[in-house]
Formats: structure tokens, C-alpha cells, sequence
């Protein structure tokens, strides 16, 4: 069966895309040695990530079962996740500058 | 398994032989560039600092122009300078001569100008490469290599393949005897935890998250998001988010042998297997880092 995304840990909340994926699809997703679909929102280019399942705002993102970030608002399930979403826990400058 | 290398009189093992051409100050860089361009066999160490430094900067630039100079892949070294740059001269001369090597001198405002120096230093260095070329090369046990890694151009591919491979060339060189370094600490943020966990012991665990704490507070202190700069334009259109996940698929490059050790920036280590190297994920700095180490090379991926 060809795989259209992987995610390496049975915790990841998202699953990269091993091909280009097109909106309305049924990506075929490999979950360690499991396998489940998720119809997809939105178009994924090879390499970019998107949710497996609905994440809220706040919420963190795990992929190979850690943490990569935090969701910026509530996403559905299928949809890009990346920059527009998903925001770094480390480094952030930015935020410092506003607490302090 | 051998390989053919250059003995060097300090013990050390180079598997290239070149006169490599030092500037001692930015000034000068473009004196170095002529001079390389008309000698085959030199090699060029140009960079943008000596002048207007803190003392503290300019202590690192002099520890890593001597250890540039003691690499093994350079058989004798040429010095630039200006003359009134604020590099510690005698530091680097000294240091790389108490390697055993041949060090040559060659100051611009006294020698009478750049067109004088670039004439004088490529007479000089067609000499010196004449003498590198009698030194024959012979076989080696691949621990006396030393191996730099770094990745390049990531994408989230990086962390699949690319990265895990040079992991296990890592640990087929460190099973072998070698040294093998990993730096790029901006790239352990948010991963720093697992690359402690294959700590050899306590204190380099605790060294790994020291390291990480001082670069993210320096990220920190300039009071913006890192990302942009980490993970790059180039990362994001790949499909790195955060610099966590990058971090995430970076660390992979260190394989599965334990970490022996975490040094300062440039410095050669003096234990054998994995090491960490302080230093940033961009490449010019972490490049002459490795260098400055004493790599022979440097095994690096590009998506």
C-alpha cells in the first residue's frame, strides 16, 4: 500500500507528507507500524506537516513523540500545520520583551 | 583500515598538505586572496575580524587563528598582518610554531605596502609548497581522523535520512578509534534533553545543557523570536516549523555513542569518540570551528 505521510510515534498530533498531497484527499498516514486515513482541508506539499487529529489553541504539537511547539489557534484535523499555526516554545525573544 | 595521511611532528595526522595563508586582520584579506590565487597548494583563512574588538573576542580570534594553524592538513603557514591590528601575533606565531611547523611572517606597513607583501609572500609560499610536496604520504589507522558534522539547507527530510546516516558513519569512526564532533547548539534547542541522555556522564550531561542555556539566553537577549533566523527562510519553506523540530532531526548526526565530552569553541579535543563543540548552526563560524579543532573533514549533508 503506498503511504502518503508518516509519523514516527503513536503520541504526534501531526504526520509529514512523504509526497505532494491535494485537498479532499484520503491521505493513507503510517503511525509507527500502524496505518490510519485522514481526509485532507488543504493542500500539502512533500515534506510539510498536518494535523491527524483536531488540536486546540495552546495546545502542543509532538512529532517523533516530542515536543515541537504550541498550536496559535484551533486547528481541525487534516489541515497544514506549520508557521501560520504553530508556534516555537524556545528562543522567544518576543515574548520575553512583552513579559518584562 | 588505513588510510594515506601526512605525519605531523606534533603526532597529529593531516590527509592534505597545503601552506595554508593566514590573515591576522580583516585588513589584509584581500592581500591573502592574491596570494592564494597565484600558488596551487596554499590555502586561504581569511575572515572579517582582528580590529575593534573586545578583549575577550579578540582572545578567541588568537586562539582560533593558532588552532587553524595547527590543523593537520596544513603542513607550514604564512601570517599576514597589517601592523596595527589589535590580534595578539606573537600568541599565534608561537602557538602554531610549538606544533613543530614552519611559520612565516609577513607584515604589510613594514614590508611597503600590499603589491610588496602579495610579491614577497608568493615567492615565499611557492617555496614552501615546493618543501610540503617532498613529505610523502603513509598509511594510517582511521583513528587518527577527527570528523566534523553539520547539516545543511535542512528540510524535514533531514531528520529522516540524511542526519541519521551521518550518525552511523559517526559511529563506525568512533568504533574505529576516531574522534567524531558535533556542534550547531542552536540546533540542540528544544532536543537537548535526549542529546544529555547519551551523556558518558554527569558532568558533560550537565555541560550539553549549559551550552544550550547560554545560547538561548544570547538568542534571548537581542529580544526577538528566533525563528526567521532559526529555523531559516530556507528551513520553513522545507517544512521545519520550530526550531524544535529542526533541533529534533539535527541531533540525529550524533548516532548512538556516547558523548565524551563538551569543549569551547575551536578547541582540539583530547579525548577519543564522540565529542560536543560549542558553536552556532552558521556555517562560516561553525566550519572554521571544526577546522580550528583539528578536523580533517567534515561529513555534511545538504537537502
Amino acid at each position: 500500500m503506498a503511504i502518503d505521510a508518516i509519523a514516527l510515534h503513536m503520541a504526534d498530533n501531526v504526520a509529514t507528507a512523504v509526497q505532494d498531497l491535494k485537498v479532499g484527499q484520503e491521505a493513507t498516514v503510517r503511525i509507527n507500524h500502524d496505518v490510519c486515513h485522514i481526509i485532507l482541508q488543504e493542500d500539502i506539499p512533500y515534506g510539510h506537516k498536518f494535523t491527524l487529529k483536531p488540536v486546540h489553541f495552546g495546545e502542543e504539537i509532538l512529532k517523533y513523540g516530542e515536543i515541537i511547539g504550541r498550536a496559535t489557534k484551533d486547528i481541525g484535523a487534516g489541515y497544514h500545520a506549520h508557521v501560520q499555526n504553530i508556534e516555537s516554545l524556545r528562543g522567544r525573544g518576543d515574548l520575553k520583551t512583552k513579559e518584562d | 583500515m588505513n588510510f594515506m595521511g601526512y605525519r605531523r611532528t606534533n603526532g597529529t595526522v593531516g590527509t592534505r598538505n597545503y601552506v595554508g595563508i593566514l590573515s591576522a586582520v580583516v585588513c589584509v584579506n584581500e592581500v591573502v586572496e592574491n596570494i592564494v590565487r597565484q600558488v596551487q597548494g596554499t590555502a586561504r583563512f581569511t575572515h572579517h575580524q582582528g580590529c575593534c574588538q573586545t578583549m575577550l573576542d579578540i582572545g578567541i580570534v588568537n586562539r582560533t587563528l593558532t588552532a587553524l594553524g595547527k590543523n593537520p592538513n596544513l603542513h607550514s603557514v604564512i601570517l599576514i598582518s597589517l601592523g596595527c591590528e589589535s590580534t595578539n601575533l606573537t600568541e599565534v606565531i608561537e602557538g602554531i610554531r610549538a606544533s613543530g611547523k614552519r611559520v612565516e611572517h609577513l607584515v604589510v606597513q613594514e614590508t611597503g605596502g600590499a603589491t610588496r607583501t602579495t610579491a614577497e609572500a608568493i615567492l615565499l609560499a611557492q617555496e614552501m609548497v615546493h618543501e610540503a610536496s617532498l613529505q610523502e604520504r603513509e598509511p594510517f589507522p582511521i583513528s587518527e581522523l577527527v570528523l566534523g558534522m553539520k547539516c545543511g539547507s535542512s528540510d524535514t527530510t533531514s531528520g529522516l535520512v540524511p542526519n541519521p546516516a551521518i550518525g552511523v558513519a559517526s559511529d563506525l569512526l568512533v568504533d574505529a578509534g576516531g574522534i567524531s564532533i558535533l556542534g550547531e547548539v542552536t540546533e540542540f534547542i528544544g532536543a537537548e534533553h535526549i542529546l544529555a541522555s547519551h551523556a558518558a556522564n554527569e558532568t558533560v550531561a550537565q555541560g550539553i545543557f549549559g551550552l544550550v542555556e547560554r545560547m538561548e539566553k544570547r538568542a534571548m537577549a537581542v529580544g526577538e523570536d528566533i525563528r526567521g533566523g532559526q529555523p531559516t527562510g530556507g528551513n520553513i519553506k522545507g517544512g521545519l516549523t520550530t526550531i524544535e523540530e529542526k533541533s529534533l532531526g539535527a541531533i540525529a548526526k550524533a548516532g548512538t555513542a556516547p558523548i565524551q565530552a563538551v569543549y569551547e569553541y575551536g578547541v582540539r579535543p583530547t579525548v577519543k569518540g564522540l565529542v560536543v563543540m560549542d558553536s552556532p548552526g552558521r556555517e562560516p563560524e561553525i566550519l572554521t570551528g571544526l577546522a580550528a579543532a583539528g578536523c580533517n573533514g567534515w561529513g555534511r549533508h545538504h537537502s
